[in-house]
């Protein structure tokens, strides 16, 4: 990604606060031309106006920024078991982005060629997966891709993500979802409620995406 | 049920910088790293102002709202969460930030609060009308020669 003169001043300025040296103001003004100076001291103002106090460089504890940054990177701790973070990442990534789940699994049917007569068992795998029910290694590497390009990151961040270690939930038997009628908090509005008997060709497609291993 | 995670970080943060980068680059040579995530997490939070200030420049330019910006740094920090839990070959937490925050606003599949454009003004188009170029006729519309 391409930088202009004054987002590379900016983002060395960035770079000196985060790690306490920041310099005077003029030294950055100094890496730009003249008729940039105006724009990019604007910019200065605004971050140095809201650095922390001078005992620290960091974003203070009870800072918003930080709240909220806590509770994004609690939502992905939280889920560790045995799909890794990964279940918490992808509902905070879902969440940021104002994706419904449904919309979510749209995009991955798209892209996976997942057949209409499919869809209902896509939906309940992703929902398996958001809830931590899957295993991480079992998740193929193409649905990793794909998710990767529905939330724009890479998909070895994915694959990360599902082999981080934790302390692994048990895994939950597929039946236990169908099943259940006392989990109405984890579901979302428009979730699958039942396994869908006899599993057939579609079906089974997109079982293999989400349990038939890296290379299925 | 957050309590843990943040116990750890409140412990990890009486660890200067490059501890935490070193602790965190042993974690992720060894097979289980097991401490791995809440190295990661820490290594987050130090980078938050960078990402904060790469969303709001950025954003700010990009004419998106505060809360989009806002999503934006959240969505940021988990990315980088999740590039931490593998990726080494960076040399400064703050740049990788920065660039992850700026891939963040620069995507065009994200979407933004329904709000915006409703009641801003649209940006105006502007086209060059022909022989425009040349400047006004001597004496046209008041001017003088």
């Amino acid at each position: 990604m391409s930088m202009d003169p004054v987002e590379r001043a900016f983002l060395v300025a960035v770079e000196d606060l985060s790690s306490g040296r920041a310099r005077p103001v003029e030294e950055y003004l100094q890496l730009v031309g003249p008729g940039e100076h105006h724009e990019l001291a604007d910019m200065l103002a605004a971050i140095f106006a809201s650095r922390p106090p001078a005992a620290s460089e960091r974003i203070t504890v009870d800072s918003p920024s930080y709240r909220r940054a806590l509770a994004a990177l609690d939502e992905v701790s939280d889920s560790a078991g045995a799909a890794g973070v990964l279940p918490g990442a992808l509902v905070e990534l879902r969440s940021t982005r104002g994706l419904t789940p449904e919309q979510v699994t749209g995009a991955l049917a798209e892209q996976l060629a997942v057949p209409d007569g499919a869809r209902r068992r896509l939906d309940w795998q992703y929902f398996r997966l958001e809830t931590g029910q899957l295993s991480g290694r079992a998740l193929s590497r193409r649905l990793l891709d794909a998710l990767a390009r529905v939330f724009g990151t890479l998909t070895e961040d994915l694959l990360a993500a599902s082999e981080v270690t934790g302390t692994p939930r048990a895994l939950a038997p597929a039946q236990a979802l169908a099943r259940s009628s006392g989990r109405p908090a984890l579901a979302p509005a428009a979730a699958p409620g039942a396994e869908p008997e006899q599993p057939d060709p579609d079906t089974l497609l997109v079982d293999r995406l989400f349990t038939g291993g890296r290379d299925a | 049920m957050n309590a843990p995670h943040q116990d750890v970080d409140a412990q990890l943060a009486t660890l200067d910088d490059q501890q935490i980068e070193t602790l965190w680059r042993q974690a992720l040579a060894r097979p289980d790293h097991d401490e791995l995530e809440p190295l990661a997490r820490q290594l987050v939070l130090r980078a938050l102002p960078a990402i904060e200030g790469a969303c709001r420049m950025r954003g700010e330019r990009a004419g998106m709202s505060e809360p989009d910006i806002a999503a934006a740094a959240r969505e940021a920090s988990v990315k980088l969460m999740l590039r931490l839990l593998h990726h080494t070959g960076w040399r400064s937490l703050a740049g990788l930030a920065s660039q992850l925050a700026g891939e963040v606003i620069a995507d065009p599949r994200r979407r933004r609060s329904t709000s915006d454009g409703l009641f801003t003004p649209a940006r105006p188009t502007l086209r060059l009308l022909p022989g425009a170029a040349d400047g006004p006729t001597p004496g046209e519309n008041g001017a003088q020669a």
